[in-house]
């Protein structure tokens, strides 16, 4: 186990040093300065100062190691476009707001997703059970955006019942994270149901319930407890949708999170800021899924992680 | 006398002869695939979209980036058939030319992944040892991160274009593709065949490319076939952002984008590039299960 984990951490490590690699080179391999862009005419002696402050006259190699050491020391730069807003000050701005949204689109997802799955294997061939796979079907296929435009539409447009914009009361949690969490939920519903469907039939339910154990804890103690895993392994992916999906509901709802931010940078070309946050929005990813694979060892010891 | 060296009857001889063709695992997938009316009903739409997308602009009256003033922002019509944008321009013929940049972009991009992921794949599998090592501890470390990531970093790189898409969703999403072409390989490569192959003398490239891969075709083919509707939907993804096909051309992302400002005074702007792409990603989904179950039946629930 504590090999595995020390391996997993390793490969974690090579893999967020690859993308910063991969972002420095890309971003430096875009034509002209960061400042020969946007306003024009700036002075020749304005861009010298300009390219030594931030160490653009040095060669590519040296900036390369000052950019990794700076990241070693939890420094991601500071704005090419505003020189007053650093990345961290950014994330740390940004990052709590998105995270709230997506750790309540997360507890939603599971509790809705298992929920519906659990139903459904249950009252297999019912009408609930149609209605339901058939909302699954929608969540998978049709795209987060034409999901989160039909509700803002439906909600806040013609009913008007939910606000449209910002995230001051409980009320304005509401759609940004059904939204995030519709096609989660189908995709958990899908697999609950289908893992549930193959442990009712086990052995081992047929001796709870000649044992005598009520139906409920059939399914929730025996059942649902051996269902549940194929879910946790999904969570890794769960965490990384969101994180894309924050990209589109942040900007609909003019969420002031990372998300938005990051969308911002993109359509302003600020590239220290896009490279910042995608190394970031990385790590977390990375440190996610670790967590992820580790939890799944512990709580499944049928899986042989060593080999 | 002894009878017991009597003739056979004729007709016992030939009982054991296969009286008909026999099938192919293709025919028989086709077979499988006819009666799936889900995937039936995605192929068939998916045909009319195509039609639509090619020949539907030649008997349009109008062009895409046509502006016509006198007609800004006016509802559905005989005149014109999905009403027109901000700009009087037909929202019918752009919808039309967002389905030809959107079916364009799906099968490309798959076919491109295809390639490359069923070459990586391949060699990686069938070489094993520290080539397969390597190779896929470089796709254990790509794949740990949404490929939107770095789609949108290549964007940055290569532009807003049709071409810069292309090109990023290429690279970025083939390693899917290579995983289940590996393992398929290296299920196959102990097989009778392939060491008959090698006896007779078949270099490892023919024994890969014309044993191997052929058998190894239809769990790959389905893999490919979820490839479209993900590249399409990264497509919109990006133009829904803003940072995919830019203006005057109209992808279904971009058009959908266009319509947020004024989605309550004119819904039918948003409307009818939603329920393109909706129905689209409808039906290729419907195809690509359709596949699954014919191509492989053992996964079929």
């Amino acid at each position: 186990m504590g090999k595995y984990i020390l391996k997993r951490i390793l490969s974690g490590i090579v893999t967020i040093w690859i993308l910063i690699t991969a972002c420095f080179f890309l971003m430096h391999s875009i034509p002209g300065s960061p400042f020969s862009k946007g306003e024009q005419g700036v002075p020749e002696a304005v861009m010298q100062r300009l390219n030594e402050k931030y160490g653009l006259d040095q060669p590519l190699s040296v900036q390369y190691v000052r950019y990794l050491s700076n990241i070693l020391h939890g420094d991601l730069g500071i704005s090419y476009k505003n020189s007053s807003v650093q990345v961290n000050d950014m994330i740390a701005r940004g990052f709590p707001i998105s995270g709230r949204v997506g750790l309540l689109a997360v507890v939603f997802s599971l509790a809705a997703g298992i929920a519906l799955g659990i139903t459904s294997a249950i009252k297999r061939g019912s009408l609930f059970d149609g209605i339901s796979m058939v909302v699954a079907t929608i969540g998978v296929c049709v795209p987060l955006f034409v999901i989160s435009v039909l509700l803002l539409y439906l909600f806040s447009g013609i009913l008007g019942w939910l606000p449209t914009y910002g995230l001051s009361t409980w009320k304005h949690y509401i759609l940004p994270v059904v939204c995030l969490s519709f096609s989660p939920i189908a995709y958990i519903a899908r697999m609950t149901r289908s893992s549930m469907l193959e442990v009712m039939q086990q052995d081992y339910i047929r001796t709870a319930r000649a044992k005598g154990v009520a139906e409920s804890m059939v399914i929730l103690k025996h059942g649902l407890r051996n269902a549940i895993l194929p879910v946790v392994t999904y969570l890794g992916t769960l965490i990384a949708n969101l994180m894309t999906g924050s990209f589109i509901v942040e900007r609909l709802f003019a969420i002031p999170g990372l998300g938005k931010y990051f969308v911002d940078s993109i359509t302003a070309r600020d590239y220290n800021i896009i490279m910042g946050v995608t190394i970031f929005l990385g790590i977390f990813v990375v440190i996610c899924n670790l967590i992820v694979d580790v939890t799944y060892g512990i709580i499944d010891p049928r899986v042989k992680i060593d080999e | 006398m002894d009878n017991r060296y009597q003739p056979l009857d004729p007709a016992v001889l030939s009982s054991d002869e296969i009286s008909r063709p026999s099938v192919s695992y293709w025919k028989d997938a086709w077979r499988r695939f006819r009666h799936d009316k889900l995937a039936m009903f995605g192929l068939i739409t998916i045909l009319i979209i195509s039609l639509f997308a090619i020949f539907g602009p030649m008997f349009c009256p109008y062009g895409y980036e046509d502006a016509d003033f006198m007609n800004i922002g006016k509802w559905p019509s005989a005149e014109h058939w999905f009403g027109t944008d901000a700009l009087g321009r037909d929202l019918y013929v752009r919808i039309l030319y967002g389905a030809r940049i959107s079916l364009s972009i799906g099968v490309v991009a798959a076919l491109v992944n295809m390639v490359i992921g069923v070459l990586y794949g391949g060699i990686a599998g069938y070489f094993g040892g520290l080539v397969d090592n390597i190779m896929m501890r470089i796709v254990d470390i790509l794949i740990a991160l949404p490929s939107l990531l770095y789609t949108i970093l290549l964007m940055m790189l290569l532009g807003s274009n049709v071409r810069s898409i292309l090109i990023a969703l290429c690279l970025s999403s083939w390693v899917g593709t290579a995983r289940i072409t590996r393992s398929q390989v290296v299920s196959l490569k102990h097989q009778e065949y392939a060491l008959a192959a090698k006896l007779a003398g078949a270099s490892d490239f023919e024994i890969l490319i014309r044993h191997l891969l052929p058998n190894a075709m239809g769990p790959i083919i389905v893999s490919v076939m979820f490839l479209i509707p993900s590249a399409i939907f990264s497509e919109a993804f990006l133009s829904f952002l803003g940072i995919g096909i830019q203006e005057p051309m109209a992808s279904w992302g971009t058009l959908a984008n266009d319509a947020i400002p004024k989605l309550t005074s004119a819904p039918y702007q948003m409307f009818f590039p939603i329920a393109a792409i909706s129905l689209t990603m409808f039906s290729l989904n419907f195809i690509g299960d359709g596949l699954r179950d014919a191509l492989d039946p053992k996964l079929k629930k």
